[in-house]
């Protein structure tokens, strides 16, 4: 009787808990169709008259979408190499790593703002999307799940082919499917949210992410504009919402 | 062998961009931070840690952001782990529950800000922060530390169980050790995350906001535009110092409890 009734406590805390997580959803999602009384005007807004906000909209979809493609590539190989194949110094390089990943980006602001005045990127797309490619974040999830590949299975392949490409496309991508989703997953959000960044590295509005133009007062297209900019990083969840939650299983830092 | 040492040079793109992009940066900082001004070349040695220092505003951003850490990186490790075990413990299975943690992590800042400023603008900024930070990452860490805890081995709670120990005992002295690497993977991500709270303090208050919230964030953003270059690169050396300590600290915790297991 007494554990039935601890667990029913449980339940309601946790029903509590989970409406307290979607409220803010549900509260933009009212917000956009509700002013006074129920409207499409933010939504017409957005995609009719305010074209700035599709055009943002798409850029921020080409910044994100490279910024995760690239940077799982990249980072795939890279974990690779950290988890799998031991050389000298490698444990210097992924400690490196790690501490430019804790590092606050305003750290790194004024030599990203130099570099992309350097070569050109500043005050365009490129800017956001070089330094985003190589940032340490998925590199270093990715070692982490690429650790608990078993080693048995390296070996048996490296047997078969000496070709890097067939075991990286035929047992390692493969096998670490969970934890790409989950790396992708959260690039994609983390790119897709960045405001500091885009502020320091762009100049003209023209060029701005659909991230810099949510932030004014808000007016119907910016309470409709949310409603959209969140639904892609949700997509992305549902659809790799399996691999997410089998990503997310064993961790070590070293 | 020699495929082996072939398979080393994967790790070039990646190796090269972060060169590039994070370290090469980095040490043009440290060339920067000793530099008298940016124009004489001239070498100041720690007069730009001395100016620093002497900034009341400088001080007031380490103090906030070291107060912000030590609160908000334990309170949320705590939260998470108390709610992973409500979760695993629950006996009715709530669907709904896993996915509802992990969707803010996904949500937009500027959802969140528009929340705070529709429902809690009377909040004092500081709390309201930290209640951002809460919801915004709480989710994560309940799901890497579930999965750990569903992932333990039954036999040893069951152990556990038999030598009388209660559901307490067992997760103090059972459980949270043997989920230690999770735990420290989990603080490191909290502690980033909690350095990443500077975009909704940008979004709820702008660039200078109430003094009990001005952050190394909003002191370097600040100086950015002021194009200060020495000041923020001897800032960006103290921090990258810090850091570097509260890591180095980590791993020997992580390989300390990896001898114990």
């Amino acid at each position: 009787m007494k554990r039935k009734f601890i667990s029913a406590v449980i339940s309601l805390l946790l029903i509590a808990f989970v409406l307290l997580m979607l409220f803010p959803i549900v509260f933009t999602v009212l917000r956009s169709f509700i002013a006074e009384e129920f409207t499409l005007k933010g939504y017409a807004d957005f995609f009719i008259w305010q074209p700035e906000y599709i055009r943002a909209l798409v850029r921020s979809l080409i910044i994100s979408g490279a910024v995760t493609l690239l940077s799982a590539v990249i980072a795939i190989s890279a974990a690779y190499v950290f988890a799998k194949v031991p050389f000298r110094g490698r444990g210097i390089i992924f400690f490196l790593y790690i501490i430019v990943m804790i590092m606050p980006f305003q750290v790194t602001l004024l030599p990203h703002y130099m570099i992309s005045r350097n070569i050109g990127s500043y005050d365009t797309p490129l800017a956001l999307i070089l330094p985003g490619i190589f940032a340490p974040f998925a590199v270093f999830l990715l070692t982490q799940m690429m650790r608990s590949l078993p080693n048995e299975a390296l070996e048996a392949a490296r047997l078969e082919t000496s070709s890097i490409f067939v075991i990286m496309t035929r047992i390692v991508i493969p096998a670490m499917k969970p934890g790409i989703a989950c790396a992708a997953v959260l690039t994609f959000s983390e790119e897709w949210n960045k405001i500091a960044e885009p502020q320091a590295l762009l100049e003209s509005p023209m060029n701005f992410p659909l991230s810099m133009l949510l932030t004014g007062k808000a007016d119907p297209a910016i309470c409709a504009g949310t409603v959209i900019f969140l639904l892609f990083p949700l997509i992305l969840f549902g659809f790799f919402e399996e691999e997410i939650s089998e990503g997310l299983k064993e961790y070590k830092l070293k | 062998m020699k495929a082996k040492k072939r398979e080393i040079l994967l790790l070039l793109p990646s190796l090269a961009g972060f060169c590039f992009f994070y370290m090469a940066p980095f040490f043009r900082s440290l060339y920067y931070a000793f530099l008298d001004n940016a124009f004489s070349e001239k070498f100041a040695l720690f007069g730009n840690f001395k100016s620093l220092f002497a900034s009341e505003y400088f001080r007031l951003a380490i103090k906030n952001t070291f107060i912000f850490t030590i609160i908000s990186v334990p309170l949320i490790m705590l939260a998470s782990v108390t709610a992973a075990f409500l979760i695993a413990e629950c006996a009715l299975k709530i669907p709904f529950v896993r996915k509802a943690f992990f969707l803010p992590v996904l949500l937009p800042s500027a959802t969140v800000v528009a929340m705070m400023q529709a429902f809690f603008l009377e909040v004092p900024p500081f709390p309201s922060l930290l209640l951002v930070y809460l919801w915004k990452y709480m989710g994560l860490i309940v799901m890497l530390t579930l999965t750990s805890f569903t992932s333990l081995n039954g036999e040893m709670l069951e152990a556990a169980r038999i030598d009388g120990a209660g559901k307490l005992r067992t997760v103090i002295s059972v459980c949270l050790p043997n989920m230690t690497p999770t735990l420290l993977f989990s603080l490191i991500l909290s502690f980033v995350n909690s350095l990443k709270i500077y975009r909704e303090s940008f979004l709820l208050y702008g660039n200078y906001p109430d003094e009990s919230i001005y952050m190394l964030q909003n002191y370097l953003n600040n100086h950015f535009d002021k194009l200060n270059y020495q000041n923020i690169s001897a800032a960006a050396i103290l921090i990258f110092a810090a850091v570097y300590i509260i890591v180095v600290i980590l791993l020997a915790i992580e390989k300390k409890a990896g001898e114990h297991l």
